[in-house]
């Protein structure tokens, strides 16, 4: 009976550990999701791989369509700096030619990476990884790395 | 003749600099639009970097333009949240404000200074149109000039709504920062 009772205590001890495990790691989830930052996209795998020019050109012949494809996706777009250009906090954009006297695609550095601009000089060719937020007057990424 | 010549190139010259004074446009891809809200629970602070803004120094007139999904926030999930339950910007990826100074006459677009100016206009958000007006100030330096504004905006004219769980979270007014380094317009 004593026997019984022990392994019935046990039992519970046991059911008690385990929901304040599973609570200390849903609150350490929860935390985590709560505080977490936005992800760095350098390296990370892009779900969408184009030219500059063809990336502007699907924007300035529908912008509608062209967001469904490609709003808040992770791009890895190539082309060639027309522009670099700082804003009085010193964030850089880097401008890819999309060959037209119009726009282009505006690059905002990632702050983490906001450095890269100084390694960059017009004319040159990259690839660079970013999130799409739409088209203004230039189709605009924000959180940019060169890759 | 010669007279004549020196009188031409005198009139040539007084036309281009007054059309450069008066047709001047200002211009920036680059421009700071940031918001925040503050409750006892919560800080939220958002930031565009990448407002499209022009202003016409012979009239005025002013334009605003972001994409909402380039406002960046410390916290991914808010910026998640921001879009997807708030200001929804899959279905309504723009917010523009289109205006004017009404105290125009009193900036001097060609003498470095600091002007204050009243401005009134139509904000869009959320596929929602108001009337909006603020105060602000128009830094001229160097040619270029530096137009900063600070007004608050009712998240319920623009039918975004807070759901009751976050309600202590969120203020129902946001306050909207503008602070935009334009160049003229080549």
């Amino acid at each position: 009976m004593l026997a019984h009772q022990i392994t019935k205590f046990m039992n519970i001890k046991k059911i008690l550990l385990v929901i304040l495990v599973l609570v200390v790691i849903g609150a350490a989830y929860g935390y985590y999701q709560y505080t977490r930052g936005n992800k760095d996209l350098s390296g990370a795998k892009a779900d969408v791989s184009i030219s500059a020019v063809d990336l502007y050109n699907e924007y300035s012949a529908d912008e509608k369509i062209a967001n469904t494809k490609y709003l808040s996706k992770v791009i890895s777009v190539r082309g060639k700096i027309s522009k670099i250009d700082k804003d009085a906090t010193g964030s850089a954009s880097i401008m890819l030619d999309a060959g037209s006297d119009m726009g282009g695609v505006s690059c905002l550095l990632d702050t983490r990476h906001n450095d890269e601009a100084a390694k960059l000089h017009n004319g040159d060719s990259v690839l660079i990884n970013g999130s799409c937020t739409g088209m203004l007057s230039d189709v605009v990424l924000v959180r940019c790395s060169v890759q | 003749m010669i007279r004549m010549k020196k009188i031409i190139a005198i009139v040539v010259i007084v036309m281009m600099s007054s059309s450069l004074t008066f047709a001047q446009k200002y211009f920036t891809k680059n421009g700071n639009v940031s918001f925040h809200s503050k409750t006892a629970m919560e800080n939220i602070d958002a930031v565009n970097k990448k407002a499209v803004a022009v202003i016409d120094a012979s009239t005025g007139a002013m334009e605003f333009a972001v994409l909402m999904k380039a406002f960046e926030f410390e916290r991914a999930l808010m910026q998640e949240h921001f879009n997807e339950n708030y200001v929804e910007s899959d279905t309504y990826p723009k917010g523009s404000f289109k205006g004017k100074i009404t105290n125009s006459s009193s900036v001097n677009f060609t003498t470095d200074g600091s002007y204050p100016v009243t401005i009134a206009g139509k904000m869009s958000i959320h596929g929602v149109t108001n009337d909006v007006t603020a105060k602000g100030t128009i830094v001229v330096a160097g040619g270029k000039i530096n137009a900063i504004s600070e007004f608050t905006i009712l998240l319920a004219d623009y039918n975004i709504e807070i759901p009751s769980v976050v309600k202590d979270k969120i203020q129902k007014s946001i306050k909207i920062i503008v602070n935009v380094w334009l160049e003229p317009k080549s």
